[in-house]
């Protein structure tokens, strides 16, 4: 009923519509629009939610930013020292602190994104009940800290192909695109969550333990030259092998051949932001009602 | 003339399934609680059974509201005035009907929304208006009086969590009171802050209307209903009961829709919130000779009588009362540690209480009262409350102004004992 034309509107009391810019409530909507035109209109509360986060996300802290620095680091000693020392895991030729901060940058904003999202509904319903603004404003905000903290860890990064000598080659402009692939993959899986978690609260509790699961499933602390040939394709199933051997790839030039696996996980991953994003503009009319 | 209708419902009617009513999903906890409780004990608790009964919070609501008006909306709790305004601020979705609004609507649910207690007062005047739709460059314009308007300026760089609890408030009510909108959809936020305060929003309130801004106004202050409203609605189960002018509205509410039996039930068990504290039960009246009754003698006072419940053990609870007039005055407010304030510190373990206390007849008028209840834990939480929970008429036989037969102003009528000294006398 509400997407019919309101030239003449009248329903089947014969009241009439107010006017044909007047803001129409109605019932739910089974196939609503994504409304990114809406979102548009409330980009300022988009910027303020993302600031708000950054502002308290450091406060008082005594070590503030660093912790961006501090958190990757020291994941790539430990590994370091386990894996590339110790286990004598192969890392296709390169020194193994960089091949593996090389794969950790990308998983950390993966990871990141992916709880900050699906916990992002929950830590604002009170929001939630008391505003109207357009729900997505939510999760897209709540992926502003793991951005920065991106940014800052590249930087590192860079220092650290400085120090190992490793030169930057012409495929680093690449390395946006796999940035992407990667947000959108936990963009993706985490409009759902977040939607589901906001009615059942065991998603919340599933999340960071499929996180780790998922970090096993991904080559981060291992090269996927490790996985037999004939199956490698496929492990494009999960889009964080593609963005992981691609940000190697993109910086090193090195590891497997990933044009197959790419296309699948670019294929897996605009599937999940899609029906995410049709599965969140549905479900958020009830948010209210179930937060 | 239907050009400046700029809110029109139609039909709005809204469904919710009490209960948890969705088995499937019931937690793991809730379950083995309730198999471990006898059933008698389980009985009392809410997510016994998936029980899917569904009520009608909203039905049927049609009205108009022209551009400039200011509509009041009343009703006991539970009667649907925050379901309607949360379709009407779009939060929620209705089941039935529609509605439609033209210009800029600005819904104040609560005061402080997206108050950050980490951030500055500075940062939480822009996080709280850009969370209420205003823009960055509104904001600033209006920024100075926002910050005069709440007397803040010597905090403004002090985190929020610092605040004492009324400046906090101040705060919340300046940013809300500078929003900029065609139509402004207003819940309840006079209910908060002390009395000059209070009184500076009002005004601030009649400013808006008379601006020719449109005001929905859900109050369950009657005397700023009243005050501030042309017309109004009166909301009872969902459905609209009275719809006229304010001052017709608030008649129909304080004659036909509270009982006068003398006594309220106040909860049926379903409404108990599974986290709740503590319910307010019952409140009874009763006249000189312990008799339950809706009207006693002005002459005689009445005992008031409070049922309720407590689930929990709280420290530091307080129960209320507040004694109302006719013309919706509060008279008096009174609580049950004001007699023994040293109690306050003895805690209130779960169980079925009953306490009570005198209404002296000097208090009173003829005409009729009715009493709020209240239970708080003064400054920090709101345990329940039963707005209007009781109405009872007060019945002159032999105040002195009915044996005097006099009008005369005043709130109360208390016999004041006058004495006489004679100074100087004059001979005649």
């Amino acid at each position: 009923m509400a997407s019919v034309s309101r030239a003449v509107m009248k329903d089947r009391h014969g009241h009439e519509s107010i006017g044909a810019d007047a803001l129409r409530i109605v019932p739910l909507q089974p196939l609503p629009s994504l409304g990114i035109r809406e979102i548009w209109t409330y980009r300022e509360l988009l910027y303020f939610l993302a600031w708000r986060d950054l502002k308290v996300r450091y406060h008082q802290t005594i070590l503030g930013i660093l912790w961006a620095v501090i958190k990757p680091c020291s994941m790539m000693i430990v590994f370091s020292v386990f894996f590339g020392w110790l286990g004598r895991i192969p890392s296709d030729g390169l020194p193994y602190p960089i091949f593996v901060f090389a794969a950790l940058l990308p998983w950390q904003l993966f990871a990141h994104t992916l709880s900050a999202t699906s916990h992002s509904l929950v830590a604002n319903q009170h929001l939630i009940t008391k505003v109207y603004f357009p729900r997505l404003i939510i999760p897209i905000s709540s992926m502003g800290i793991g951005l920065i903290d991106f940014g800052i860890a590249l930087l590192v990064l860079f220092v650290m192909l400085l120090y190992y000598h490793i030169p930057i080659i012409p495929q680093i402009l690449a390395l946006p695109a796999f940035m992407m692939l990667g947000i959108t993959s936990a963009l993706g899986v985490g409009l759902w969550a977040s939607a589901l978690n906001i009615r059942h609260r065991d998603v919340g509790h599933a999340i960071p333990f499929v996180t780790q699961l998922w970090f096993f499933v991904t080559p981060v602390a291992y090269p996927s030259s490790l996985i037999p040939e004939s199956w490698r394709a496929w492990y494009g199933i999960n889009p964080m092998a593609s963005v992981v051997e691609g940000f190697r790839w993109a910086l090193f030039g090195s590891g497997v051949d990933i044009a197959k696996m790419f296309i699948l996980s670019l294929l897996i991953s605009s599937t999940l932001l899609i029906s995410g994003l049709y599965f969140f503009r549905r479900t958020e009319q009830t948010f209210a009602d179930v937060a | 003339m239907m050009s400046n209708v700029v809110i029109r419902a139609n039909n709005l009617g809204k469904q919710y399934t009490l209960g948890d009513g969705q088995s499937w999903c019931r937690t793991l906890h809730a379950q083995m609680r309730d198999s471990l409780l006898s059933q008698r004990e389980a009985e009392g608790t809410r997510t016994r059974n998936a029980n899917t009964e569904l009520i009608w919070a909203l039905k049927d609501v049609s009205f108009d509201v022209r551009q400039g008006e200011v509509l009041g909306i009343i009703g006991r709790n539970g009667s649907g005035k925050s379901t309607l305004l949360k379709i009407l601020s779009h939060i929620t979705p209705p089941t039935t009907g529609w509605a439609e609004l033209v210009g800029r609507v600005g819904s104040l649910l609560e005061v402080g929304t997206g108050f950050h207690p980490d951030l500055t007062g500075r940062d939480n005047i822009y996080m709280n208006g850009a969370v209420l739709g205003m823009t960055k460059r509104e904001i600033d314009k209006q920024f100075d009086s926002i910050v005069t308007f709440a007397e803040v300026e010597k905090f403004l760089d002090t985190p929020v969590k610092r605040y004492s609890s009324g400046m906090h408030m101040r705060l919340a009510f300046a940013v809300a009171a500078h929003l900029k909108a065609d139509i402004l959809l207003v819940d309840e936020v006079l209910a908060v802050g002390d009395a000059a305060f209070q009184k500076k929003c009002l005004s601030k309130m009649d400013d808006v209307s008379r601006e020719g801004r449109t005001v929905l106004l859900v109050s369950h202050n009657i005397a700023s209903i009243l005050n501030l409203c042309g017309t109004a609605i009166l909301l009872d189960g969902g459905e609209v009961q009275a719809y006229g002018t304010a001052q017709d509205v608030v008649d129909h509410y304080l004659s036909g829709n509270t009982p006068v039996q003398g006594e309220t039930q106040l909860h049926a068990p379903h409404e108990v919130q599974p986290r709740q504290e503590l319910s307010l039960q019952a409140i009874r009246i009763r006249d000189s000779r312990g008799r339950v009754t809706g009207s006693i003698d002005a002459v005689q006072g009445c005992m008031v009588e409070v049922d309720y419940m407590v689930h929990r053990k709280i420290r530091g609870g307080q129960v209320s009362l507040e004694l109302w007039n006719g013309e919706g005055v509060c008279v008096l407010c009174t609580t049950d540690l004001d007699s023994c304030p040293e109690s306050k510190s003895v805690p209130r373990l779960p169980g079925l209480y009953r306490v009570s206390c005198k209404l002296d007849p000097a208090w009173f008028r003829a005409g009729r009262y009715w009493i709020s209840l209240g239970a708080s834990v003064p400054g920090i939480r709101v345990l329940d409350e039963a707005p209007h929970a009781i109405s009872f008429e007060v019945v002159d036989t032999g105040s002195v102004e009915h044996k005097l037969a006099q009008g005369r102003r005043g709130i109360i009528a208390p016999t004041i004992k006058w004495s006489a000294t004679s100074l100087s006398t004059v001979d005649t």
